[in-house]
């Protein structure tokens, strides 16, 4: 009905609650997540086919009602961009779900928890696909209802209990101003179809109301996507969620923010992009540097880590600001990379938990003495967002800056590797601190991680390193991705005909 | 390729568009409020709903804000739909408007939710009590 791909993850979705309340009346506890990961194989394993049927036809459309789109219908619209995303989210899923496994062993209520992992993942892989701003709306609220629970899934903290509230009121504060702005899209054009609205307000004359839904559009979305005035939800709801939800927050919840802008600025506000291009810009230095100098102030890991995330989205948001195809290349490409990275950080800070119960960066100094394997896995991580060549994060950033200084944004561009000589500077710092330097407390009784925790941890680790080594196939992956979402020509003729 | 002409001749549409608001009475068959007041009203509600948030110090007052701010939107939707076309109404703005009615009812559960839990460990619905963790 939906694609395969989606209408596996919602059968899951329902099926899972069943499946592990049933589970539980009988004794078997591990019932939900076995069936939360065979929902995200199967879901996985229906995307080389999507993949084949959208590079045949360039946009796939699908509609419930009738097979041409409407002008007040709804549909999904799947292009390249959205394989590729959808691809990273439910990999990124899959892998954090089986983390999960030994990292939430002492919790109750797991059933809630796969399940909510399923939603979150449901959510994101529907935002992606979706064609018009109905569709979008209603499964990113499904995505951002997962997100709150799961931020607050601890609920017998205090912590997660504040972030999560903090996190709830920012958030949904920012979709009620994207669904403002799409109730004034509506009022001018007649339509939500992201092909129709482009080729309704390129012929709209400019006025205030166009811009004033830009800009509900940029703050709405920009809020999850941590753009810098509105990202203080971020670092509190990433260090108060447990690892494995910061990983999925992280690596791929805040990228849905960057995707639903990428859609509907190149999409559907094309024809305004000297409105929105310098001050996407600003945004996405001012950002940077937000991230920067306040990663360089924090003790706490997961927060410092939570912080980089703002400063990458930073990097994401500056490519689509240059809007040139190698630049967005470079963006989606980094999106792939952050993903990776930072779901491989939060999972190694999370073994580091699992084991010492603390978060503290001076509690954990010296680590690498006990949990050899762990802190290798971070310090690839590390030197990976921190961008040494030869590691992924390198190619997707130099990417970003030579599309910067094609376009002739000098200054910016070297603004931006200034940032990145930054960030180098504290995770420098933290890998001193956690390998180089002496144990200050003695580490008794602490072993490595988990296997089945160190598993996942190689996974994404040997990720890095060759996407480092051999970027070629993702990155013209990614390029193909950028190529899709920039053709803007060829997505309305298909959709409007 | 779509030629938007038939769309922007609709007299509603221009409404936002160039202030020809009288227009829409004539063709829509005699409706008496034009649709500046709906604007005005949904204007009205996010600026309230905005203020809410931003100076209102209980949490539960802050979930009410929200929810003030969705339903400026709704009062959009529908008044919209009813101006897109003359003399009918328009399908998907009211399926919107009710699905996003059914959604602020489900952050209002989880945010009440939330907000109970906060009161259990701080005793207090002041949200600036909330500022534990430290950057």
């Amino acid at each position: 009905m939906l694609t395969s791909t989606l209408d596996v993850l919602f059968l899951f979705i329902v099926a899972t609650p069943l499946i592990g309340i049933l589970g539980q009346k009988f004794g078997f506890r591990n019932l939900p997540i076995i069936s939360a990961i065979i929902g995200f194989v199967s879901s996985l394993a229906f995307l080389p086919s999507l993949y084949t049927q959208v590079s045949e036809s360039g946009v796939l459309i699908i509609t419930l009602e009738s097979s041409s789109v409407s002008l007040m219908g709804t549909c999904l619209e799947i292009d390249l961009l959205s394989v590729f995303m959808a691809g990273i989210f439910i990999s990124i899923g899959l892998l954090t779900c089986t983390y999960s496994i030994r990292y939430m062993e002492h919790d109750t209520r797991l059933v809630e928890y796969y399940t909510l992992l399923l939603v979150v993942v449901g959510g994101m892989v529907g935002v992606s696909f979706a064609g018009d701003l109905f569709t979008l709306f209603i499964f990113w609220e499904i995505m951002c209802l997962g997100s709150y629970a799961l931020v607050a899934f601890r609920k017998g903290r205090w912590e997660p209990v504040e972030a999560g509230f903090k996190y709830l009121i920012m958030s949904s504060a920012g979709s009620a101003l994207v669904l403002y702005a799409m109730s004034l899209l509506y009022g001018m054009t007649g339509s939500l179809n992201f092909a129709y609205l482009s080729v309704m307000l390129s012929s709209l004359p400019n006025n205030a109301w166009v811009y004033l839904a830009l800009a509900l559009i940029i703050v709405g979305f920009g809020v999850l996507a941590s753009i810098a005035p509105f990202h203080t939800w971020l670092p509190d709801a990433h260090a108060a969620a447990p690892s494995p939800v910061s990983a999925i927050l992280s690596g791929i919840v805040i990228k849905v923010g960057a995707y639903a802008l990428i859609r509907c600025l190149l999409l559907v506000f094309m024809p305004h992009q000297l409105a929105w291009q310098s001050v996407l810009m600003i945004l996405a230095i001012f950002t940077m540097f937000v991230g920067n100098i306040m990663a360089l102030l924090q003790k706490d890991i997961k927060r410092l880590l939570g912080f980089s995330s703002i400063v990458n989205m930073g990097y994401i948001i500056f490519a689509l600001s240059i809007q040139t195809e190698q630049g967005l290349a470079g963006g989606t490409f980094h999106i792939l990379n952050h993903a990776i990275m930072k779901a491989l950080l939060f999972l190694c800070v999370g073994s580091y938990t699992y084991r010492t119960k603390t978060r503290n960066l001076e509690g954990l100094v010296g680590i690498g003495r006990k949990m050899p394997l762990t802190t290798a896995f971070f310090a690839i991580g590390a030197l990976a967002v921190a961008g040494l060549p030869g590691l992924n994060g390198f190619m997707s950033e130099i990417t970003i800056v030579i599309a910067g200084i094609d376009k002739g944004w000098l200054i910016p561009t070297i603004l931006m590797v200034l940032n990145i000589l930054l960030s180098m500077a504290y995770y420098l710092r933290l890998i001193h601190n956690l390998i180089v330097k002496k144990p200050v407390k003695s580490f008794e009784r602490i072993n490595e991680a988990p296997k089945s925790m160190l598993g996942i941890m190689v996974i994404l680790a040997a990720l890095c390193v060759v996407i480092g080594v051999y970027p070629g196939p993702f990155m013209s992956f990614a390029e193909t991705a950028a190529r899709a979402a920039l053709n803007v020509q060829s997505y309305i003729e298909a959709v409007v005909g | 390729m779509v030629t938007a002409s038939s769309r922007l001749d609709c007299p509603c549409i221009c409404a936002i568009c160039d202030g020809n608001l009288l227009s829409s009475d004539v063709e829509g068959g005699g409706r008496l409020i034009s649709i500046t007041y709906y604007l005005a009203c949904s204007l009205g509600l996010l600026i309230i709903g905005l203020y809410c948030l931003v100076t209102k110090r209980n949490m539960v007052r802050l979930l009410i804000g929200l929810e003030i701010l969705v339903s400026a939107a709704n009062v959009n939707f529908i008044a919209f739909s009813a101006y897109a076309v003359p003399g009918s109404m328009h399908p998907l703005a009211h399926a919107l408007a009710i699905l996003s009615v059914a959604i602020g009812g489900c952050i209002l559960a989880i945010g009440l939710a939330v907000t109970l839990y906060a009161y259990k460990h701080y005793k207090t619905l002041d949200v600036r009590k909330l500022k534990r963790i430290r950057w």
